[in-house]
């Protein structure tokens, strides 16, 4: 669609300029987790740190124990992920691929989940983790979050399922293979774009969640992740700022390159789900 | 196709084993002979000293281990509120939830034992005192922090003065003498440097209107005024001392940024040279040397309208160690409670230089030469004022009902409003809320049979005298 | 980013509905032939279903659906979340509400940033989605991932960012006083109207990052052959986008803006790390109020109202259920009946 050169090159400026905006907190954030806290709340607009010092990171990896956060983190949203893209994986298969009395009723009642006002429910959730002898563990936290209904991963799988040809299962049928080896060999990969969308989101849900991990891990505190890892820093009388940008960049890392690596199947999957 | 379900599978049974590692490593509490104990922190400055705490106990007591928790400040109730609910506080813990219900619940341990008479008597005035540190004349605290705690004062910056000729001794003492010294050094500076720092945090506001009141209406200690015998938030003190800083903000003696930093930001830049004074309680000093690595300040009595006195309402918290009362190991418990009575005062306390500690006569070196004006301060400024709670402990409910039912806690927010111009007429407003607060105040007296306007009426308390409580 | 379920919603309920008469048929046929029970292998299949489905339900009731039943129990309590619950006080939470103005003040609060993040957000979503989405551009990955990256920032380190960038000193400020174009810096953060501008404008900047994917993936649901065709036909860059990306992307906007609608209504952490609610609650929402509620100090000399908010939370439920229906409903209807038309005509080409 864009066809003059310099069309191209204004865009390229407009997106830079705009670009830079966008990311200039970042910047600062960045820059800010090499300066002392002091020089930080009062450097006022200049970003430059006067000297790079890694005093923040030590601090926060060490001190503030992000490095045990970090790999808690990971795990639970590595665990949280392939859960949930399992979980919404079969239920959408089910639904898209079964034509079982009631389905349609099914299918409506999940729809209607997504509208149901939700309260105050992280007692009674801590409730029944505790009554599963699940709290304090990390299993209890994965499946506190990888409990909700996932609405919109289930009917995304469900609709893609549903469109692909019967001619494919029929194939597959014919050579023997049944229900389960269907859906693992045949159906399972076929629904790479929509693993990649249900596991992108769920991981930059996970990864930032704070209120269940918290709670959770109420006696453990080496179980914490690093979102809550990050209220460490804010105090009664006096907070850390600079360690908190450290923090902060630290955590936002791994968050980048799972976008970075999946985007294009990100984007792909959300579309392929629209494109019916 | 083939490797990638797989794969799929692959890691799906990866979880799997993970999982059930994870789910495995349930309690190991004891561990041979040594025993664990668990404790809760919620006080962020006071987590290096309490590890160094707990390291020279352990040495001591090679058969306890304690096992410390920082609680993150921000979600310290919900995780003290889902403890509760489940029966699973730790067995050692910082104060917190209201301590009536705590009991209530059964869940705190009296530490009378710990604490005769004769021990009582070497805290502070003002430390036991009921829905505290006691209930029915049981203690169930182990007081930290003095009930002196609190206190404002004036910090201030030695290097501004001197920039800007003022000597020590025209430190202002009164409102008049801030206005002119403020305008002096903002005038002098081209507008660089400012009087007055301050900060918009509702605590802090609230916490300067109602001490620099108690000069201008001293019936009125905090919320309550003990000669009538009502929530009292219009004092004449109260819409004095919010006026004053809107005059101070309006009239460039406060710094702009005032209004919309914290007071680790406040203390940064009051720390850096952009004002000469600043004014918080009395953790602010080692805030100043531990946070802005700043020695060259000082901490003079705040200056009040006109100069006249003024004192703080003692004992408006408990800050200490609770005790679970389902705890499998009370003798240890005790053995570490013996212990910190002996040497959390001045290793964790009076080390840090946040606070006083709530034992009199502590020995143990200050942290830093201008700790000792500090706890002067405290104790010249706090005094005992009358407890309602000591008529009766319905009181204690009463009151949290009365704060949650009218959903604001105290007048800050009003203070930054009326700065930020959010509210037109400062009286108005302080009229109001203090309507509000009388009409539920007047229900629920209808609800607490043994609450009524005499319960908060001490006809024999002088303002300025330390209330005994003799009637 | 509890986001694009309702297109969802509408496809699969579309292919329901389509299966559904399917199924009839199937059933109708049967029955004709041969009357008898189900064969072998659907009822296999049934039983296989079951299975694939139960994890899902049992996840969901367990770990869901209790918490929120729950939730709507507290709601007729009076309860400070500990100990028991006994003060049972039937709607009284629900009038006290109703009679609170600090609720409706939260409440309208939260409808400007709704409304003010979506047309801001959406929008520029929907232009930057369209810059990018062309396949001649180098450097996408590159430009998505920058305006990706705020969706993704901890929250809590927003509000010290921000105030360095709209404070009373900050980077706005101070270019607008170098530029000469104010002389006194503006109080963004403090001056009520203001401080709400602000939220709205951080807010968008936080979600623009995934509006602009869900434009992107409903730029490239549109089949490529449309704009070769368009091409031939020697329509430039703007007579496309007017007359073909545009109209095929409608769908797709009612979607987006509900639920970018939806995720405003929730709006907590970005207000309570940028302005806490002030100055004087001008910019507390919904959200906010009960999460003071909730977790009010026990300090502050009050306990936590759990009964209270578990009524205000499942008010907000409501106001955003019929926040949904207001604005989906529409276009859900729409959906049915252009699907109706589209298939009726298929239909008569088909015979």
């Amino acid at each position: 669609m864009i066809t003059s050169k310099t069309v191209r090159v204004t865009i390229h400026f407009f997106l830079v300029i705009f670009g830079l905006i966008w990311i200039y907190p970042f910047i600062w954030m960045v820059f800010s987790s090499f300066k002392t806290n002091n020089e930080l709340l009062t450097a006022g607009i200049n970003p430059i740190p006067e000297s790079f010092n890694w005093d923040n990171y030590v601090r926060a990896w060490d001190s503030a124990n992000f490095s045990g956060y970090f790999v808690n983190t990971v795990i639970l949203t590595v665990s949280t992920v392939i859960i949930v893209v399992f979980l919404c994986a079969i239920t959408g298969y089910a639904l898209g691929r079964v034509n079982f009395p009631g389905r349609n009723i099914v299918v409506i009642c999940i729809a209607a989940i997504m509208f149901i006002p939700k309260g105050y429910t992280i007692i009674p959730l801590f409730k029944i983790v505790n009554q599963l002898g699940l709290s304090n563990s990390m299993l209890g936290v994965i499946l506190a979050e990888s409990s909700g209904a996932h609405v919109l991963f289930i009917l995304m799988f469900t609709s893609f399922f549903a469109k692909i040809p019967k001619e494919l299962e029929e194939a597959a049928e014919i050579d023997g293979a049944g229900f389960l080896r269907t859906f693992t060999k045949v159906m399972l990969p076929l629904s790479a774009p929509m693993i990649a969308t249900t596991a992108i989101m769920q991981f930059i849900w996970t990864w930032s969640s704070f209120l269940i991990p918290l709670v959770l891990t109420l006696n453990k505190p080496e179980l914490r992740t690093l979102a809550v890892g990050m209220e460490s820093f804010v105090g009664n009388y006096a907070s850390d700022y600079a360690g908190m940008a450290a923090g902060a960049s630290i955590s936002l890392v791994p968050v980048m390159i799972v976008f970075i690596i999946m985007q294009r199947y990100f984007i792909e999957g959300v579309a392929g789900a629209v494109k019916s | 196709m083939k490797t990638r379900s797989n794969w799929f599978v692959f890691l799906i049974a990866g979880v799997l084993m993970l999982l059930a590692a994870c789910g495995n490593d349930g309690d190991t509490k004891t561990e041979g002979d040594s025993v664990t104990l668990t404790m809760w922190n919620r006080y962020p400055e006071l987590n290096q000293p309490f590890e160094a705490f707990i390291a020279g106990f352990e040495e001591e007591h090679s058969d306890i281990t304690i096992e410390l928790q920082n609680i993150p400040l921000a979600s310290n109730t919900a995780q003290y509120q889902t403890a509760i609910s489940e029966n699973s506080l730790p067995d050692i813990f910082t104060t917190q939830p209201s301590l009536d219900e705590l009991v209530e619940l059964d869940l705190v341990k009296d530490l009378n034992e710990i604490f005769p008479e004769e021990v009582k008597d070497e805290f502070f005035p003002g430390t036991w005192f009921e829905g505290g540190t006691t209930l029915n004349d049981n203690v169930y605290v182990l007081p930290m922090f003095s009930p002196n705690h609190g206190v404002n004062m004036l910090y201030y910056n030695k290097n501004v003065l001197e920039e800007y000729g003022i000597a020590e001794s025209d430190i202002p003492q009164t409102w008049d003498e801030m206005m002119t010294v403020g305008k002096q050094i903002n005038e002098a500076s081209n507008g660089s440097v400012y009087g007055f720092m301050w900060s918009n945090v509702d605590w802090a506001n609230a916490g300067f209107v109602h001490m620099m009141a108690t000069a201008i209406s001293p019936n009125t200690p905090w919320k309550f005024d003990f000669k009538e015998g009502e929530p009292s938030f219009a004092t004449e003190g109260n819409v004095e001392s919010i006026e004053f800083l809107k005059q101070m903000y309006d009239e460039g003696v406060m710094h702009p940024m005032s209004i919309e930093v914290d007071t680790t930001k406040a203390e940064a830049n009051f720390a850096a040279g952009k004002a000469a004074f600043y004014i918080s309680g009395n953790w602010t000093g080692t805030n100043l040397i531990e946070g802005s690595d700043f020695e060259e300040w000082g901490v003079v009595d705040l200056p009040t309208q006109d100069g006249k006195p003024w004192y703080y309402m003692n004992a408006r918290q408990a800050d200490g160690l609770m005790v679970n009362n389902n705890t499998e190991h009370w003798e240890e418990v005790k053995v570490f409670l013996e212990y910190a009575k002996e040497h959390l005062y001045s290793e964790v306390i009076l080390a840090t230089g946040t606070t006083q500690p709530a034992k009199m006569d502590v020995e143990g070196e200050l942290p830093f030469p201008q700790f000792e004006d500090i706890l002067d301060l405290m104790t010249e400024r706090a005094i005992p004022v009358p407890k309602p709670t000591e008529r009766t402990l319905e009181i204690v409910d009463f009151e949290t009902e009365l704060f949650s039912r009218l959903g604001w806690n105290d007048i800050g927010e009003v203070a930054v409003g009326y700065m930020t111009e959010s509210i037109d007429d400062i009286e108005v407003e302080l009229n109001n809320l203090n309507e509000e607060a009388n009409e539920v105040f007047n229900e629920l007296l209808e609800e607490f049979s043994d609450v009524s306007k005499e319960t908060y009426q001490f006809p024999d308390w002088e303002p300025f005298t330390p209330y005994e409580g003799a009637e | 980013m509890s986001t694009i379920y309702i297109q969802f919603v509408l496809i699969t309920h579309n292919k329901s509905m389509e299966s559904l008469k399917k199924g009839r048929e199937i059933v109708t046929k049967q029955k004709q032939v041969t009357k008898t029970k189900l064969s072998k292998r659907t009822k296999r299949r049934y039983i296989w279903a079951m299975i694939f489905l139960l994890p899902q339900t049992i996840v969901f009731l367990g770990l869901s659906a209790y918490p929120i039943i729950m939730s709507y129990v507290y709601s007729f309590y009076r309860w400070s979340g500990i100990g028991p619950l006994e003060n049972f006080v039937s709607f009284d939470n629900y009038i006290r509400l109703f009679g609170d103005s600090r609720f409706w003040n939260a409440f309208l609060n939260t409808l400007y940033y709704v409304i003010g993040t979506t047309v801001i957000s959406v929008g520029l979503g929907l232009i930057l989605a369209i810059i990018l989405n062309d396949a001649r551009l180098s450097g996408k990955g590159f430009y998505r991932t920058i305006y990706f990256l705020p969706v993704v920032t901890t929250t809590a380190i927003i509000g010290i960012i921000m105030s360095s960038i709209f404070g009373i000193d900050g980077l706005v400020n101070e270019l607008l006083l170098t530029l000469k174009i104010i002389n006194l810096p503006i109080p963004w953060l403090t001056e009520g109207s203001l401080a709400l501008l602000v939220l709205i404008l951080v807010g968008s900047w936080k979600s623009l990052g995934i509006n602009m994917v869900y434009w992107l993936a409903g730029l490239q649901a549109i089949p490529g052959e449309l704009y070769e065709s368009a091409q031939l036909d020697g329509a430039g860059f703007w007579k496309t986008l007017q007359h073909i990306t545009l109209p095929l992307l409608k769908p797709m906007l009612a979607v987006i803006v509900l639920l970018s609608l939806v995720g405003g209504m929730h709006v907590f952490d970005l207000v309570k790390t940028l302005t806490d609610g002030g100055p004087y609650y001008a910019t507390e929402t919904l959200d906010l109020y009960i999460y003071n509620y909730a977790f009010s100090d026990a300090h502050g000399g009050s306990r936590p109202m759990m009964g209270y908010a578990s009524a205000a939370g499942v008010l907000l439920g409501i106001f955003t259920f019929a926040i949904s229906l207001a604005f989906g409903g529409a276009g859900f209807l729409g959906d049915i009946r252009r699907y109706r038309k589209e298939r009726k005509k298929r239909r008569e080409v088909t015979q």
